[in-house]
């Protein structure tokens, strides 16, 4: 499994489990996440909490844009990135 | 010491002036405390923060504190539930609400001795401090309106009032000003500056059986504050302990939104509640058990907080706003600063304002900070919980939340967040872009 595979499924179960409450959307790489409100302001928040913890990467209050909390997809990419 | 009838003067017996007194007569001043009311009165500012323990060992009121039986404060939680609409109506049934905690505990605090402080019934509490400022020797007048200080000779100041029809005039080598929102001395010096940002107003009463912990997101901490933010501009929620049953809620609004609502005071009271439908239905289920009450015009600060022969402690040098329940703490602390720069003066036998730098100084660097940190809060709400839940700030912020802010200058966290805040400004694909309050950077201008 290459590393952003891993981590897509990483975020996908972290949002399926925590902001989901486990619900099945459908959600894929490409649930418009933001645009459907599944993203509420505190749950970036702790989104981010879940992505240090668990990656050991920090993402920069400042890209926290649309750009790159639009879908799994985005953030696996943003993840990636920040782990380098 | 013979021209005068006192060594000092206190002008109202809250937190502040019976702090101030407690100081000064345990260590021998003659002190008298002149309060217009006849306690116990009610009040707002129900909760405390820890740094309000310090106050309490060194006057050697906590044991008495402890007996009376007010609800343990171990922490603090924010609730919030700003799913989009598309969100609510596609997922119907899902838990919407958010919920973000700290416990006092986290972070050790100097002079502090307990994890917890209290949350008060201030008719209660009030008058708790006012008879141990007596007890220490200070002469408390209730029922006693000031109506003016004549300072035209600052070493020997003269506190007004009326008697029946009499005109008295008490001389004093130092008058404390202690009114509160009255801002006896703010008035009459003309010291007082409107703040140019902040314009709240609160809706408040005392419920009978809410169950504390609906929104609590199954954690429990009945005994914890609440805050609940609504989805309304700057608009949030207070849920204070008083006993074991009763529970102070308190709806905090942009004043305008009261203004522009044209409802009478009930309704828009409940109208602002039902933006959270699980906080509604449990405080319509509950009692409502005292009638609302309002505040507003609170926001304000004094070009001189100190003079010749004279200071300003607690509401009456400052208020901001109450979200982070720190002015009881406030008031209690500068008693506490002022205190120690009086006794000094008192041994020169010098009350002229340079003997107050310390008090001035201390002072306007916690407020300054102060202000800073709940403008903002209220500019980017979520940028707080953020900080709140980052293993790097957490500590930093929750030592503000303590009421620590006067030991510097300004702390690295706030420097931090407003860089933040400036980079969501300017930036409109921020997710938190469209978070911002109405509240502009221009917010971050210094009152003094
Ligand atoms: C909406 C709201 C919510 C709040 N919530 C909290 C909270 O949760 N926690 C918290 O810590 N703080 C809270 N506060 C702030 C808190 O109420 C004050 O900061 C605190 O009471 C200040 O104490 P003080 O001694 O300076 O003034 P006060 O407690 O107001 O005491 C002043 C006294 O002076 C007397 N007085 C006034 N004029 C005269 C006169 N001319 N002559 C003689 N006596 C006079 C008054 O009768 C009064 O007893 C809140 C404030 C508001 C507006």
């Amino acid at each position: 499994m290459s590393t952003s595979v891993a981590i897509e499924q990483t975020l996908k179960q972290y949002v399926a489990r925590e902001i989901l409450d486990g619900k099945d959307i459908g959600l894929d790489a490409d649930t418009p996440l933001l645009e459907w409100g599944v993203f509420n302001s505190l749950e970036i928040a702790r989104l981010l909490g879940f992505v240090r913890e668990h990656f050991g990467v920090v993402v920069p209050l400042e890209s926290v844009t649309a750009e790159h909390f639009k879908d799994l997809r985005a953030l696996t990419a943003l993840v990636a990135s920040l782990k380098g | 010491m013979s021209n005068v009838d006192f060594d000092i003067g206190i002008i109202g017996g809250g937190p502040a002036g019976t702090a101030t007194a407690s100081y000064l007569a345990r260590a021998g001043l003659k002190c008298v405390i002149f309060e217009r009311e006849l306690f116990p009165r009610p009040h707002v500012g129900e909760s405390l923060v820890p740094a309000a323990t310090r106050v309490f060992k060194e006057i050697g009121f906590l044991d008495t504190l402890e007996k009376a039986g007010f609800p343990k404060k171990y922490g603090a939680a924010w609730t919030s539930a700003d799913r989009a609409p598309v969100y609510a109506m596609q997922f119907e049934g899902l838990s919407a609400d958010c919920h973000v905690d700290i416990r006092f505990e986290e972070r050790e605090q100097a002079g502090v001795d307990r994890n917890y402080t209290f949350h008060v019934d201030r008719a209660k509490f009030d008058l708790m401090l006012l008879q141990h400022a007596h007890q220490l020797g200070a002469e408390v007048y209730e029922g006693v309106r000031v109506r003016g200080v004549d300072l035209s000779d600052p070493t020997q100041p003269a506190v007004h009032f009326k008697l029946g029809q009499q005109d008295i005039r008490t001389r004093v080598r130092m008058v404390i000003d202690a009114s509160g929102r009255h801002t006896l001395l703010g008035n009459q010096l003309k010291l007082k500056v409107l703040d140019p940002v902040f314009n709240q107003y609160a809706l408040h009463t005392w419920f009978e059986g809410y169950d504390r912990t609906r929104l609590s997101h199954g954690r429990g901490q009945p005994e914890y504050i609440f805050i609940h933010f609504l989805p309304l501009t700057n608009t949030w929620v207070w849920q204070i302990p008083i006993t074991e049953t009763v529970t102070s809620i308190g709806v905090v609004t942009q004043k305008a939104n009261f203004a522009k609502s044209r409802q009478d005071r009930e309704q828009f009271f409940w109208e602002c509640l039902q933006s959270r439908p699980e906080l509604y239905e449990g405080l319509r289920a509950a009692q409502q058990v005292t009638p609302l009450k309002e505040e507003g015009d609170y926001s304000y600060a004094m070009r001189e907080i100190c003079g010749d022969g004279f200071a300003l402690v607690g509401d009456a040098a400052r208020f901001v706003d109450p979200i982070f329940s720190s002015g009881v703490s406030i008031a209690l602390n500068s008693g506490r600063l002022i205190s120690h720069d009086i006794l000094a003066a008192a041994e020169h036998g010098d009350f002229r304002h340079d003997r107050f730098r310390t008090f001035e100084t201390l002072m306007r660097r916690g407020t300054r900070n102060w202000y800073h940190f709940i403008n903002l809060y209220y500019r980017l709400n979520v940028l707080f919980t953020a900080f709140v839940q980052d293993p790097r700030h957490r500590i930093d912020v929750l030592k503000l939340l303590q009421g620590d802010m006067y030991d510097e200058d300004e702390p690295a966290v706030l420097t931090e967040m407003r860089r933040i805040v400036r980079e969501v400004e300017r930036n409109d694909q921020h997710i938190w872009h469209k978070y911002l309050g109405s509240l502009t950077s221009s917010a971050f201008s210094e009152v003094f």
